[in-house]
């Protein structure tokens, strides 16, 4: 175990703990935008950024990705924090200056409109190339997402921008996506998502549409069907029930 | 073999639908009366015919062994199966998996969503006015009548057909 000492509370902490985790642990809050707890950490962001003193060398290290090997000290809202995290905010809101995550942000750390020269013309683009989405796919094992392109040009997408044969249309992504960069639509049976549409699969005993067939391959072997029919969650709910009713030989007979 | 102190005890033939069980379960997880958002779900068949589903806390749980970023886990302590929302991606994998739809995806708060027994004191059994659904110790008893109910369950998968 290690002592450390972030705004000067101290904590003992586990060897390579993040100075992220450190910092949570203390109930001390750091703002992330790619970081998640169950995804493995990135740093793309840049925004999770404090200042670490070591044996008397200060510097700004991204918090989500820096181990703590020694009894450092750690602060989490200096003026060169603050700096740099603004710094950061200023650019990730000149390319999406609509999302009003960054503008929340903009707000907290006092971030002027920046000058319109500066700010990217066209189409609404809420991506801030964080990787949340990718990171998701991929741990999902389907990996149907990249960044691809370099500079300005970097986008997430899919390979050759077709729709992926990969992809189970489950949404992680768009779950995990911190700007709401991705969009599902369902619609009249069907999940649209990266350009690929899907058919959901009807509950046998509701007819609700609920899920992908390629979701609920993607389940298996955990996922069993009910009497050879496929359910939705509610209707195994009801079929559980109705067994119990039945073996309970329960007044009226067959319900 | 997990140490459990106690047991959340369902009993069908007690239960009269009044539904007490989704309210306090809702009110103590989304601060609300709302059934749809309950952990517990009373399913109502013909008159007087109702019963309590809720998390069995399997032995071996499908949801768990779904999930790819360990947000639910088996507790070897308390035998139940807990969820670590913050490392939830929202795959939905838990909700397909589990066989008797006792977990489910909360879209609007990006959460799962499952009974955790509320800790040690669970609000449905403390509101239960038919003692449908108890708290109670874990000893013999009432670990044998918790094995009668999974067995009727377990028959209930191998061969329904209702």
């Amino acid at each position: 175990m290690i002592e450390v000492t972030i705004d000067g509370k101290k904590i003992e902490v586990e060897k390579g703990t993040t100075a992220l985790e450190a910092a949570e642990a203390l109930g001390i809050e750091i703002p992330t935008l790619c970081y998640h707890p169950g995804l493995p950490a990135d740093g793309n962001c840049r925004l999770c950024q404090v200042e670490v003193i070591d044996r008397g060398r200060k510097s700004l290290a991204i918090s989500c990705m820096y181990p703590i090997r020694g009894p450092v000290e750690i602060f989490t809202d200096t003026e060169d924090v603050r700096r740099a995290r603004k710094f950061v905010i200023q650019l990730l809101i000149a390319r999406s200056p609509q999302s009003p995550v960054l503008q929340k942000l903009a707000e907290e750390y006092g971030v002027d409109v920046p000058d319109e020269r500066f700010v990217q013309k066209g189409e609404v683009d809420l991506c801030i190339r964080c990787g949340r989405c990718v990171r998701a796919c991929a741990e999902l094992g389907n990996e149907c997402i990249d960044f691809v392109s370099r500079g300005w040009e970097k986008e997430v997408n899919t390979p050759f921008n077709e729709p992926s044969k990969t992809c189970i249309g489950c949404g992680s992504c768009a779950e995990v996506c911190p700007t709401g960069a991705i969009v599902v639509t369902e619609k009249d049976g069907t999940r649209t998502i990266w350009d690929r549409t899907f058919r959901l699969v009807a509950c046998d005993a509701c007819g609700t549409p609920f899920a992908t067939e390629e979701q609920l391959e993607a389940a298996k072997p955990e996922f069993e069907q009910t009497d050879t029919r496929v359910l939705c969650p509610r209707c195994r709910k009801i079929a559980e029930a109705r067994t119990i009713v039945l073996l309970d030989g329960a007044q009226g007979g067959h319900v | 073999m997990e140490k459990i102190e106690s047991l959340l005890l369902i009993t069908p033939e007690r239960c009269i639908g009044c539904g007490t069980c989704e309210l306090a379960c809702s009110i103590g997880h989304v601060g609300e009366f709302k059934p749809t958002a309950s952990n517990i779900s009373v399913l109502r068949f013909e008159a007087g015919v109702n019963v309590p589903m809720t998390c069995l806390q399997c032995d071996k749980p499908a949801c768990v062994a779904a999930c790819k970023t360990s947000a639910l886990h088996k507790d070897a302590e308390t035998g139940l199966v807990g969820i670590d929302g913050a490392r939830c991606i929202g795959c939905r994998m838990c909700v397909m998996a589990c066989p008797f739809g006792n977990i489910s995806y909360n879209a609007a708060a990006k959460q799962t969503m499952k009974c955790d027994q509320c800790g040690g004191a669970p609000m449905c059994a403390e509101f239960c006015p038919a003692k449908a659904i108890e708290y109670l110790p874990a000893d013999t008893a009432n670990v044998q009548r918790k094995k009668a109910f999974a067995a009727k369950l377990a028959a209930g998968l191998s061969e329904v057909n209702v």
